[in-house]
């Protein structure tokens, strides 16, 4: 669905290289010690084509929401490269950033918190038109994009508290799109919705695309949700991608333990093939990651391959597997990537909780 | 997008009908039907405002919540009346006839003690033989300029420097909090005491005439002691704002940082400025009666409560309206500036437990 107005290979909108963030903790009130750090976003290398969704998924504290905040240039990369749209913006600064501001643009998860309680819905969705001093009559401008995300427009001078929290998402949107952005990260944009109401914002997200040529990154818990919408579909854990590929080939084929646990962990009714991978242990802190594959300790599928609930192979604990094609198109980090006939249920079901916490401190000490 | 958008179909190979967790959800099914464009969500699930209930605007319900609060209303006459009255105070001089410096040796006996309240003089004279009905008409000016300038001064300087500091934090926060601290904790009065008796002793003033005695100095030195508290209020109140998502959204479309400080954060702040104000305005109003009541106020020439306050000290037990006057005017509208901040405070942040 990309038009590539270039011509030639399609070089893509965003190439993410080797992005790492980590959050400093420190300790001390006047001397701030730095005592560590967390990891919250592990040499994430990823591209996004012009016009695809791509999909991001992850459980709570995996690096989404930092991911969004570098995307969107909100918070400074510790290491590694952005590039947007061929330019290097990674650490771009003053009228340069200005101008990539008004390509690349963020919906946020809470509606409630990302709306300035005293401004207006004028104030708010006209924000972005003021600061880059677009030319024109403001109100029209601020009430047409209201029409376009199913505002209505007589509402200009209310306050986001007398919408609900759909309006508000409404509102977000508007605000977002009001530059004419090339890419809309949402970080969880229907997360904190009602469930009829996530249905509505997720179709105004697709229509809009459709009108505006537009990118989308798309961030969210709800693999049900990623699954209607994206193009192709990432996977994190503990800050790393783990597995990228398009979407039909990650939902029917996963190739990662992790993802084919995240998948059957969806409840999905009364079908013959339907039972849970259930995982053991708790995702480990990002503050201090396992040593090897960060998914080795709760990792079924490396005690299918050593044969006991208590051993994990060799690499998988020690060395850290890279994103490798498994198939065109498709990636996955693990040593051993799944093959049919694989039964993580058994195997998950074999590892008793213990085990995984043992597995944990060995490989965290 | 996917060419077909057939939401989670019931053909879908991760199962049948129950193809998502939500399928029993009413809405649901909206995904494939719900009008996408300039539909108003389903009522019942999530109305943007209550049916037939005209939608407010923090500044109406505000103003519902104040008018219902009787004390404050009550403050907010009283001190509609003090202004009336500091406006009005040549007026009462012209009516009665008696100038706020004018001696009559009527009103004091053979022994220069003060004559009591009568028909023409009705709140009695001063041992110099004034009227002190005029005097407190003219002294109300007096107090309600110091306390509302003095105040104005240091909200506009806490403000701004609590911004910067909350906002900006590293070493300015340090420079600007330290200095609060130092500031709040030099013993005040001695201070104030110190700079007043430098600066007012003679009429050209200090800093080479630079400060000069009289209102002024006593303006400058009084919010000079009292911006701390603004600057120390508003930057903790910032600390915690500029964590708030709409700052990040804010900065994603561009916003710079005076924008973000001045137009996305400072409108969060006015609740807590006009509250903090009303109730520094009767602190700064007995600052400055203290300050005149040692004599280091303002002139003797002008009216001011706490002179005449002072006045009294020696001779209040056979003259005891000298006292009582000014001591009730100055107590009154201490108490009504209190209960009006109260009362504000009360009507901005209903949640705010006390
Ligand atoms: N500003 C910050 N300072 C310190 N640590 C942070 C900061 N922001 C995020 N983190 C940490 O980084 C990790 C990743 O957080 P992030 O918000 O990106 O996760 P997420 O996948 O979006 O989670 P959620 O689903 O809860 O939104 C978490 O452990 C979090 O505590
Ligand atoms: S590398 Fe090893 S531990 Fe990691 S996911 Fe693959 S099999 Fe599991
Ligand atoms: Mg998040």
């Amino acid at each position: 669905m990309s038009t590539d107005t270039r011509g030639g290979a399609a070089e893509p909108l965003v190439a993410v290289q080797d992005l790492v963030k980590r959050f400093p903790i420190t300790r001390g009130i006047i001397l701030q010690r730095q005592i560590g750090a967390v990891h919250a976003v592990e040499d994430l290398t990823l591209h996004i084509a012009r016009g695809e969704t791509l999909g991001l998924v992850g459980e709570s504290g995996c690096g989404k929401s930092t991911t969004a905040r570098l995307m969107a240039r909100l918070v400074e990369p510790t290491a590694g490269s952005i590039r947007f749209d061929g330019e290097d913006i990674t650490h771009l600064s003053g009228r340069a950033m200005q101008h990539v501001r008004r390509k690349v643009q963020i919906v946020f998860q809470d509606p409630y918190a990302s709306l300035n309680p005293r401004q207006s819905v004028g104030q708010i969705i006209g924000a972005p038109l003021r600061i880059h001093g677009i030319e024109g009559d403001r109100r029209r401008q601020v009430q047409d994009l209201m029409e376009q995300t199913g505002l209505n427009p007589e509402h200009y001078n209310r306050y986001p508290h007398e919408f609900s929290g759909g309006q508000r998402q409404r509102i977000g949107i508007a605000r977002a799109l009001a530059l004419r952005p090339s890419l809309i990260v949402c970080d969880e944009p229907v997360s904190a919705l009602d469930v009829s109401i996530q249905a509505q914002i997720v179709s105004l997200l697709t229509d809009l695309q459709k009108e505006h040529d537009l990118t989308y990154l798309f961030i969210s818990h709800d693999l049900g949700v990623v699954r209607h919408v994206s193009d192709r579909v990432a996977v994190m854990y503990l800050g790393r991608l783990v597995e990228l590929a398009d979407r039909d080939a990650l939902y029917e084929r996963p190739r990662h333990p992790y993802t084919a646990a995240l998948i059957s962990a969806v409840p999905q009714g009364t079908g013959a093939n339907r039972r849970r991978i259930v995982l053991q242990g708790d995702v480990p802190s990002p503050a201090n990651p396992p040593s090897g594959c960060p998914f080795h300790p709760r990792c079924p599928k490396a005690r299918i391959i050593s044969g006991d609930p208590a051993v994990v192979p060799e690499n998988c604990a020690t060395e850290m597997p890279s994103l490798t094609a498994v198939a065109p198109g498709h990636t996955a980090a693990c040593w051993y990537p799944l093959v049919p006939g694989d039964d993580l249920i058994a195997a998950a079901e074999g590892m008793a909780p213990e085990v995984v916490e043992q597995a944990e401190e060995a490989a965290t000490a | 997008m996917t060419g077909h958008i057939r939401p989670f179909p019931p053909d879908d190979p991760r199962g049948g009908p129950h193809a998502h967790p939500c399928t029993h959800e009413p809405g649901r099914t909206a995904l494939t039907t719900a009008p996408v464009t300039g539909g108003e969500e389903p009522i019942g699930i999530e109305p943007a405002t209550v049916p037939g209930v005209q939608a407010r605007t923090p500044w109406q319900l505000f103003l519902m919540r104040f008018r219902r609060d009787r004390l404050a209303m009550a403050s907010l006459v009283f001190i509609g009346l003090l202004v009336v009255l500091a406006f009005a105070a040549p007026l009462i001089a012209g009516i009665s006839g008696h100038d706020p410096n004018q001696l009559f040796r009527q009103m004091t006996d053979d022994f220069g003690l003060p004559k009591g309240p009568n028909g023409s003089f009705w709140f009695g004279a001063d041992a110099s033989g004034r009227d002190v009905l005029v005097r407190i008409a003219y002294g109300t000016r007096v107090s309600l300029i110091v306390g509302v300038v003095a105040t104005s001064v240091a909200v506009v300087i806490g403000v701004t420097l609590g911004l910067i500091a909350g906002y900006r934090g590293g070493i300015l926060d340090t420079l600007i909090s330290r200095t609060a601290d130092i500031v709040l904790s030099l013993p005040l009065l001695l201070f104030a005491i110190g700079i007043v008796t430098a600066c007012g002793s003679s009429r050209e003033g200090c800093f080479g005439g630079a400060v000069k005695p009289g209102l002024m100095l006593v303006i400058i030195v009084i919010a000079l002691f009292s911006w701390p508290y603004v600057a120390k209020i508003v930057r903790g109140a910032v600390l915690s704002l500029r964590e708030r998502e709409f700052v990040e959204a804010s900065r994603s479309v561009g916003a710079g940082d005076l924008t973000i400080m001045f137009r996305e954060i400072l409108p969060n702040l006015i609740s807590v400025i006009i509250v903090y104000a009303s109730l520094l305005v009767p602190q700064n109003i007995l600052f400055e009666a203290y300050l005149s009541f040692l004599g280091l106020g303002v002139p003797d020439s002008t009216p001011s409560w706490g002179r005449m306050i002072s006045d009294a000290s020696g001779i209040f037990d056979v003259a005891w309206w000298l006292m009582l006057f000014p001591g009730i005017f100055l107590l009154l509208t201490v108490l009504a500036f209190n209960l009006l901040g109260d009362g504000l405070r009360d009507a901005l942040d209903p949640k705010a437990d006390r």
